[in-house]
């Protein structure tokens, strides 16, 4: 039996889901079915596509360049991702009861609400051969570094990642951790528990389903870094060196970026739809990792 | 969730039934007078650079002149890949202009730029000449498109170089080395005064390409260029030549030859340094006096000379064009024609050598001063397609094989011999997956 | 608790480092928009001499952040305030019925969430030029609003989710409609999350780059991530202008630095009821 409630809120539902869900369908989810249709084909965006069956996806398995961005598209979600865990977490410890940490939490969110681009250029000349850091190092005697040269210019895009990122997840975690109410730490350490086992059976279990959103969004939000390698590495319009691609970029390069626009948008859906299928995959993954018993307070 | 999917699928089927349908076959002739009273110019140039100010000024005269409306959207560099989508249906601009790699491969290679015979064989507004006849006829092959159609009028022209401060090295000025030992010497010269002898950015994938690409053309020729870049069996990647010129350019790179930091910089800091005297030379586009002259060195006077040939290999002068096209499908494509013929008239053109510091097309413009070691060069050498016309002709080649490939090189990540071998094997796989 | 004195001693310096980092990311670049471009390059760390406003001028005239400051702030405003608006009621009724249907719909719009822009870009631009709202700061409008909807939905579900439903099984009781429950009583006790909606969404259309860049064609209607763009291209073939990149680099993130030192709390604060549940 549907109580009044119930009955009232199934009247509103199609009413307040309608338009949103129309706009949504017609200008989101639309162009993404097609573009899994794209993915089948060979598409240069002018003409019609034209059916290629699975050889996009056969080709892609063995481009070297979407080897390379693929395995940065991972490095990004892995690597950029433990190393923003493990600091948000440390942070956020030392910030529960620091002073002054209403500004420091204000201060380190700041990356996250400017345009990635400018941060891309902060981080060039920062990092460049004739740039702060180095313009330092010299005047200290020091010989300058090649931060960005061949070998560490993505390591350097990667620590750029955690600098900017580890702000927005702070903010996440202090929200969540917030939430616990003061007593059980007061009982806890009437107990005599330790520091640490104040953080492994009080705050831990406590701030898990926080963590576990934030799981989710790191992993959603990492696949989609675009504009900060691209301002960071593009240069007089031609793409980024081929070692700093991550998927995001590839998408861009093989149809309508660099000088000699490749426009492969079949080739470059197909891409595409397979980062869709891993995040999918990755987010049901950690929902089932992360689903424990709830611990309501 | 039923009449989601429904509505999912329908969606997705007018998306599908609406980019099926519409592909225009009409061609715009820009010699069939239409009796158009505008035209729409999508330029390649913010509103305040100067070469807008340039193209503006003569717009406005020409509405003044013939009554004709332009209408000028500035775009910027991405002008094509803005117009690219637009193309499926009536082009949304009538004029436009690019570099010709850019409008070669947008345009030209898949047959969307209109004929412009008609518009070569125009009058210039306001004087005797045809257009055919002020734009020199050793660039008229170089104009075409595999078709043999005439699809861009140029209104200046780049090539590369090897860039110094004449007033520093005047060396170069009166004897530059005509041989690639005699190159190597000058470069061990400037280096036991201490001065680094090269710069590049080699994060810019365009300028580190320049080197191998122009070392080949010197050692092969840019028919040698073209049969390497679509060698489906790499049996022209075996050639010694290559391994040579290749091996030339490792000695280069490990030979500490270019300036510290070049590989571990972000364009254009190595320019902006050679500009400030810190390197002697810099082998780069024709357009590196305009971008650099804000932090040349007080009393820089800027000279060029050509990368030289490789054991008596090829010595021709690049030549790369910016200027206009009309997209096939345009509306107004007869009044787009007639600006060219009439932009293309000395005083107007002139603007762009004076105003912009680029060479123009007619011989009868003088250079700016930056560029007059280069306009001569251009005059008096053997003329090529920049990059041997591989941008049009194998433009995705070049894209994915051959740049990442020649960044692999200049910032020596590859050996020579790795590096030979790695891009014939690239090449053959290349023209694998394409066919 | 000996020993974590002297962790907690290093961590708080090393958070200390971290702050005194980005404090300094953004000093340097609203310092170096007063300085000259050779003075950037050649001399990073010194101060500006003065307080010299040439090169705002010149990227407020001639690279065009001027308009584009006007033409960011009206589609920003419009665009985040309608969002929130139609988003906040779906993201109600999603949120309190369970029902297959509902389960089904939210978990399509926090798909969207995955859903990679470059993906639908090409799409989009043929369904918008269908309808002729190609170079339109209206087409604009509604691509970012059907962008924007997965993550406000998201983010306003576990909001709704987070609040009692006490309160309406009272306000049913009362006779009050679903309608008027939902404005009445359940959109003032979700203040706080619509205002935090409203300034997450407010940042990232206003830094927005890719979208605007495919489907803005005329200058006069660019907006300041596509005039900081354009700005930067021009270094291709006519320089590089330091001074002025950076002068529009400040023009481009003081609004939403002065939004976010007024507003910032609520972001940080509203974040725990929308993901946190």
């Amino acid at each position: 039996m549907a109580t009044p409630l119930e009955t009232r809120q199934r009247r509103i539902f199609g009413l307040f889901v309608a338009l949103p869900l129309l706009v949504y369908l017609a200008l989101f989810i639309g162009p993404t079915v097609y573009s899994i249709y794209a993915g089948f084909t060979n598409w240069d965006g002018i003409d019609p596509p034209r059916w290629r069956g699975t050889r996009n996806y056969t080709r892609l398995v063995s481009d070297p360049q979407f080897i390379t961005s693929f395995g940065n598209t991972l490095l990004i979600l892995f690597g950029v991702g433990v190393a923003v865990f493990v600091l948000s977490f440390s942070f956020m410890l030392i910030l529960r009861d620091m002073r002054g940490k209403g500004f420091v939490r204000g201060v380190i969110f700041m990356p996250h609400i400017v345009s990635p681009i400018v941060l891309a250029i902060f981080w060039g000349f920062l990092l460049r051969h004739d740039g702060l850091l180095n313009a330092a190092i010299v005047k200290m005697g020091g010989q300058p570094v090649a931060w960005i040269g061949p070998k560490s210019a993505f390591l350097m895009i990667m620590v750029a990642l955690v600098w900017t990122s580890t702000g927005f997840y702070v903010a996440i975690l202090m929200a969540g951790v917030d939430r616990i109410p003061k007593y059980f730490y007061e009982d806890a350490e009437l107990a005599g528990a330790s520091a640490w086992q104040r953080l492994r059976h009080v705050t831990l279990p406590l701030s898990w389903d926080v963590v576990g959103v934030a799981a989710v969004l790191w992993t959603i939000s990492s696949i989609k870094i675009f504009e900060f390698i691209y301002a960071f590495g593009a240069a007089g319009g031609y793409m980024p060196p081929d070692y700093e691609w991550n998927t995001a970029v590839f998408v861009y390069g093989v149809t309508v970026g660099g000088a000699n626009p490749l426009n492969r948008f079949g080739y470059a859906s197909a891409s595409a739809v397979l980062m869709l299928f891993l995040v999918t995959a990755l987010v049901a993954l950690l929902r089932r990792a992360m689903r424990r018993e709830a611990v309501q307070f | 969730m039923k009449r989601v999917i429904a509505l999912v699928a329908l969606t997705a089927a007018v998306i599908t039934t609406t980019t099926a349908c519409g592909g225009a076959t009409d061609s715009a002739d820009p010699g069939r007078d239409k009796g158009s009273t505008e035209f729409t110019y999508w330029s390649m140039w913010q509103e305040k650079e100067p070469q807008a100010q340039v193209i503006k000024a003569a717009a406005d005269s020409f509405t003044r002149d013939t009554g004709v409306k332009v209408t000028i959207q500035w775009h910027g560099r991405d002008v094509l890949k803005k117009l690219a989508p637009t193309l499926r249906g009536k082009a949304a601009a009538d004029l436009v202009d690019q570099s010709i790699n850019q409008l070669g491969s947008t345009l030209a290679s898949s047959r969307r730029a209109a004929d412009l015979g008609s518009v070569y064989d125009m009058t210039v507004t306001g004087e005797q000449q045809k257009v055919s006849e002020v734009i020199p006829a050793k660039y008229h092959p170089h104009l075409k498109d595999r078709d043999g159609r005439f699809y861009l009028v140029p209104y200046a022209v780049a090539s590369e170089a090897l860039w110094f401060n004449a007033a520093r090295f005047p060396e170069f000025a009166n004897a530059a080395p005509t041989n690639w030992e005699g190159f190597v010497a000058a470069l061990d010269a400037v280096k036991a005064k201490g001065i680094a002898p090269l710069a590049l950015d080699a994060d810019n994938v365009g300028a580190a390409e320049y080197w191998p690409l122009i070392a080949l053309i010197r050692a092969v020729g840019p028919d040698g260029m073209r049969k390497l870049a679509a060698d489906q069996d790499g049996a022209a990647w075996d050639d010694p030549r290559v391994a040579d010129a290749a091996g030339k350019l490792e000695h280069l790179v490990k030979g500490g030859y270019f300036a510290a930091g070049y590989d571990a910089g972000q364009y254009p800091a190595q320019q902006n340094a050679w500009a400030q005297g810190k390197a002697a030379l810099i082998l780069q586009g024709s357009w590196v006096p305009s971008e650099s002259k804000s932090y040349a060195a007080p009393g820089f006077s800027y000279s060029s000379f050509q990368l030289p040939a490789i054991n008596g290999g090829y010595d021709g002068v690049s030549a790369n064009f910016f200027g206009f096209a009309i997209p096939r499908t345009a509306r107004h494509g007869d009044a787009a024609g007639k600006f060219i013929a009439y932009f293309l008239n000395k005083s107007r053109l002139e603007g762009i050598a004076t105003k912009a510091e680029s060479i123009t097309p007619r011989e009868d413009i003088p250079a700016p001063a930056s560029l007059e070691s280069l306009q001569q060069a251009l005059r008096d050498g053997q003329v090529y397609p920049t990059a041997a016309g591989i941008g049009l002709l194998y433009g995705k080649w070049k894209s994915s094989v051959l740049q990442p490939g020649a960044q692999a090189l200049m910032q020596g990540r590859l050996g020579s011999q790795a590096w030979v071998a790695e891009m014939k094997r690239k090449t053959v796989e290349y023209w694998k997956a394409e066919g | 608790m000996t020993q974590i004195r002297p962790i907690r001693a290093g961590g708080t310096a090393a958070v200390w480092l971290f702050v005194g980092f980005c404090l300094f990311a953004f000093a340097f670049m609203i310092l170096s928009s007063f300085k000259d471009s050779t003075q950037i390059l050649n001399s990073p760390w010194s101060l500006p001499s003065t307080l010299d406003f040439a090169n705002w001028a010149r990227a407020w005239d001639s690279a065009g952040f001027g308009t584009a400051a006007i033409n960011t702030v009206v589609l920003v405003v419009s665009a985040s305030v309608v969002v929130v608006g139609i988003s906040a009621p779906a993201a109600y009724a999603l949120s309190r019925r369970r029902t297959r249907v509902a389960n089904g719909l939210t978990m399509l719009f926090v798909l969207g969430l995955g859903i990679p822009l470059q993906v639908i870009v090409l799409p989009l631009y043929q369904v918008l030029a269908e309808i002729g709202l190609i170079d339109s700061l209206f087409g604009l409008f509604l691509v970012y609003v059907a962008t924007q909807l997965p993550f406000t939905v998201f983010l306003l579900t576990g909001f709704f989710r987070s609040l009692p439903s006490e309160l309406e099984e009272a306000a049913a009781l009362d006779g009050l409609t679903a309608g008027g429950t939902f404005f009445r009583i359940m959109l003032p006790l979700a203040k706080g999350g619509l205002v935090t909606a409203l300034l997450l969404t407010a940042i990232s259309l206003w830094n927005e780059t890719l979208l605007g860049l495919m489907f803005i064609q005329d200058t006069e209607k660019y907006t300041l991530s596509l005039a900081l763009i354009g700005f930067i291209q021009q270094q291709q073939y006519n320089g590089a202008d330091y001074g002025a990149l950076f002068a529009g680099v400040s023009i481009t993130i003081l609004p939403m630095l002065v939004l976010y030192a007024w507003l910032g709390r609520r972001i940080t604060e509203g974040l725990t009821e929308g993901v946190g549940k």
